[in-house]
């Protein structure tokens, strides 16, 4: 589905992805973990348009997504969250959610004029899509609050609500449980798991090794933008050159 | 009386500058001062139009709101490679040029002398003249303006706007073309405040560079501060409030060219006390200070 070759980039002379080349099949979950700095955000801001490789390719199903406007990565279907969460504050929560939707009729200028029966339907529907996102990530009864208000467990959750709700089949979610109160752990990792049956394929980034081995199907281990192991999370816990990168 | 409805016309004339201007800087956070020479440019277009080829309004608007919009657009382009400060920055060289094409290019503008002697508007054979028809004429405009605004802001295209004022980046992330929606914003706002330079040359009959400055542009931008950025009714409130205040100065019998000073003085003052005490303006929901 997604498969990243050769990916290289770096920043003032810090090699933050060297050579980096790896593949998400479908519907899998898969854990991308390594030390601070061994490159793993960089790679999801190269795959999302956000930064440019030096070198190297990014195909998703089939097609080049290397270099494109983080916008068209979206469209084409590759969702993610951000490591310092990003929603925006002052709305909504439901208002995050409804600005999730991909190609919103009342997005354009006209839109808000003409075709004004269409647009309004279109909005009654993905009003009921939200609802039915945040019933599902369990903030059903948040829905009109700002999102500066809630837990950040609960943020993160309705940052997933958005992912979920742009359509895109690909999730890139960076440290989706960091900082979570343990309960909500829980329950980030029990929708992540829950997500493949919705026909979802999720690649996240966590430090926390015990949540990886939870809920992940494979696990990519990089370490100073490359890849050092992938496997089972099993193997990888037992994989010596992991052990030694870890212990250094 | 006339008195009275000249003041009420300006009101009119600074709801359309401020509202457009809001759309841009409240809604979408791109704080610009190059709002005057959009006003400019329309006011500019219409009169020449109005004065060389003896074009009627209905015409004349069309065509300012057009220009204004692809010069807006224009502008909007490299402006958006710079963020932040270095945008106003952008928007204010932009300005200046402006002006600066009005006060020399000598054959067209006729520069600091300006265009004289624009033809009342005449709308199918109703001319406007009386203080009581710029009245109507300016509300009406102002009216419908309010109404584009009020329905951009409450779309869908609104809330993508909201979103960019907070977080391009999440935005982006979410499939929203960011640029787009800024130079789509920007046009808009241009387009919108050319149809306030074309009442404001049809109703004083003269313009010149000088209706056009920074100043003008910092005017505007007050408005929409002290009435509240993100906020239509502000913009609308504000327009009132800083039209009719300094008005009052005249008033207090104070010598007019004493006056004239006290009156950027009274601005300038204004504009810092709402920034310091009250930085989302009298009925805002977002303010330019940072939290």
């Amino acid at each position: 589905m997604l498969r990243v070759q050769n990916l290289s980039k770096s920043f003032d002379g810090t090699v933050a992805l060297d050579g980096f080349s790896a593949e998400v099949r479908e519907r899998e979950v898969v854990g991308l973990v390594g030390p601070n700095g061994a490159g793993k955000t960089t790679l999801f801001n190269v795959v999302t348009g956000f930064l440019r490789p030096d070198g190297g390719d990014v195909t998703y199903k089939g097609e080049g997504l290397t270099s494109k406007p983080p916008y068209r990565v979206a469209r084409r279907g590759v969702a993610r969250t951000f490591q310092e969460l990003r929603l925006i504050y002052r709305m909504t929560v439901l208002e995050n959610v409804l600005l999730a939707f991909p190609a919103q009729a009342g997005e354009s200028a006209t839109g808000a004029f003409v075709r004004w029966r269409e647009v309004s339907r279109r909005q009654r529907r993905n009003r009921e899509e939200a609802l039915a996102l945040l019933d599902y990530v369990g903030l059903a009864e948040k829905a009109g609050e700002l999102a500066d208000e809630l837990s950040y467990g609960q943020q993160k959750l309705v940052s997933l609500a958005c992912c979920l709700a742009t359509g895109g089949e690909l999730l890139l979610l960076d440290e989706p449980v960091a900082g979570v109160a343990p309960g909500m752990v829980d329950k980030i990792l029990g929708l992540i798991t829950d997500l493949r049956g919705r026909g979802k394929t999720v690649v996240f980034i966590e430090h926390n090794f015990a949540a990886v081995t939870e809920v992940c199907d494979r696990v990519i281990f990089m370490d100073e933008g490359r890849l050092v192991a992938e496997g089972t999370p099993a193997d990888i816990r037992d994989n010596p050159d992991v052990i030694e990168s870890y212990l250094n | 009386m006339g008195y009275l409805l000249h003041i009420l016309i300006l009101i009119g004339i600074y709801v359309i500058l401020a509202e457009s201007l809001n759309l841009i800087a409240g809604y979408a956070g791109l704080l610009s001062i190059a709002h005057a020479a959009f006003y400019g440019v329309g006011a500019y277009v219409a009169a020449l139009l109005a004065l060389n080829y003896a074009v009627p309004p209905w015409l004349t608007v069309p065509a300012a709101v057009v220009a204004a919009a692809a010069v807006g657009a224009l502008v909007a382009w490299p402006a958006l490679r710079v963020r932040d400060d270095y945008f106003v920055v952008a928007t204010f060289a932009f300005q200046v040029i402006v002006f600066s094409v009005m006060n020399n290019w000598v054959a067209l503008t006729g520069g600091p002398l300006g265009l004289p002697g624009i033809p009342r508007p005449d709308f199918f054979g109703l001319t406007v003249k009386s203080h009581g028809g710029f009245l109507l004429l300016t509300w009406l405009f102002a009216a419908a303006v309010a109404f584009v605004c009020w329905r951009l802001a409450r779309a869908p295209f609104g809330r993508v706007l909201r979103a960019l004022r907070e977080d391009e980046v999440f935005a982006a992330a979410l499939g929203k073309n960011v640029a787009s929606f800024k130079v789509r914003v920007f046009a808009i706002g241009a387009a919108m405040a050319a149809v306030g330079g074309c009442l404001y040359a049809y109703y004083i009959t003269f313009i010149d560079p000088t209706s056009f400055t920074v100043m003008e542009s910092i005017f505007i931008i007050s408005i929409v501060i002290v009435g509240g950025a993100g906020s239509l009714r502000g913009a609308a409130l504000g327009a009132a409030v800083l039209v009719i205040l300094p008005e009052a100065l005249r008033f207090v019998g104070l010598p007019s060219s004493v006056a004239a000073n006290l009156r950027q003085i009274f601005y300038g003052l204004m504009l810092i006390l709402f920034m310091v005490f009250r930085p989302q303006g009298l009925i805002g929901e977002f303010s330019f200070r940072r939290r």
